[in-house]
């Protein structure tokens, strides 16, 4: 049985269904929440997977929101990186297999460069910023998922995109 | 600080690849073993029935009947003699065989 947050109680094969249904909507916003911790965007899709096959093998799985799935996908990763004996450098992540983001112009120069200026900054901020920014998420939200206050949790964002915004403008 | 947002917005992290095929839920496995004890067991007696069967070896004694040897009697006694010493060497213990116990008491 899996329950919604809307109430909807569903079973059986509608559960499967319910469950790949949340895969494609929530989907992209787990995998980059997924690229945030992890370099290598397959190894974050790996991770992702393990997550959504145990929801479909789990019977009584309380989905109560989006927040659920983005609380599984960062313990599922923080998992997977205290079984790992060492994150990959930065310039091992950088090659085709790590992308995770789309430019609208289709140009995968931007959006390596913009990955690359993500990875610069502190996880902590870095999480929170894909947290609101694609994840669409509340500070109260973002706040409850990672295990901080909203305001701790406004200020990361803040910092962060500031951090950002200097290495974004000063590139050449 | 908001133009950086807006421009962060407007890329899109990628549509990961698809949820590989699942196995089926918990509830269908007995089910599944079911069939495949079942598959077993129908093998199991294919190949017991195709196994070939010895002949069943009839007994020297088959045909005798109590109607049978009544006739022989009816006949002659020593007809009846003959068939009896004929088929007792396959329905009794044999005495004459050297070593045998009944050899070493028939001597006695």
């Amino acid at each position: 049985m899996v329950r919604f947050a809307d109430g909807r109680v569903s079973s059986g094969t509608r559960d499967r269904d319910e469950v790949r249904r949340l895969y494609e909507v929530h989907g992209r916003a787990l995998l980059a929440y997924a690229c945030a911790f992890l370099h290598d965007a397959s190894e974050a899709e790996d991770v992702l997977h393990q997550v959504f096959l145990q929801l479909l093998r789990d019977g009584g799985t309380e989905i109560s929101s989006a927040g659920y799935l983005f609380r599984a996908v960062r313990n599922r990763v923080l998992n997977h990186l205290r079984g790992r004996s060492r994150e990959a450098p930065l310039d091992e992540a950088l090659n085709d297999r790590a992308q995770w983001l789309e430019d609208p112009s289709g140009s995968t120069e931007t959006a390596l460069a913009l990955q690359s200026a993500l990875s610069t900054l502190p996880v902590d901020q870095r999480e929170v910023i894909v947290l609101r920014v694609w994840g669409q998420l509340t500070f109260q939200e973002v706040a409850s998922i990672v295990g901080v206050s909203p305001n701790t949790a406004a200020s990361r964002y803040r910092y962060g995109l500031a951090k950002l915004s200097e290495i974004w403008h000063g590139r050449t | 600080m908001d133009e950086l947002e807006t421009l962060l917005r407007q890329f899109q992290p990628r549509r990961p690849r698809p949820l590989p095929l699942t196995e089926r839920p918990r509830a269908t496995r007995p089910l599944v073993w079911l069939t495949l004890s079942g598959l077993a067991a129908a093998v199991a007696l294919t190949v017991s029935w195709r196994e070939p069967v010895p002949d069943f070896i009839e007994p020297k004694s088959a045909g005798l009947t109590l109607g049978s040897l009544n006739a022989h009697a009816m006949r002659s006694i020593d007809d009846l003699d003959t068939v009896l010493t004929q088929t007792s060497p396959a329905i009794l213990p044999r005495v004459d065989r050297p070593g045998s116990v009944l050899y070493a008491l028939a001597k006695d």
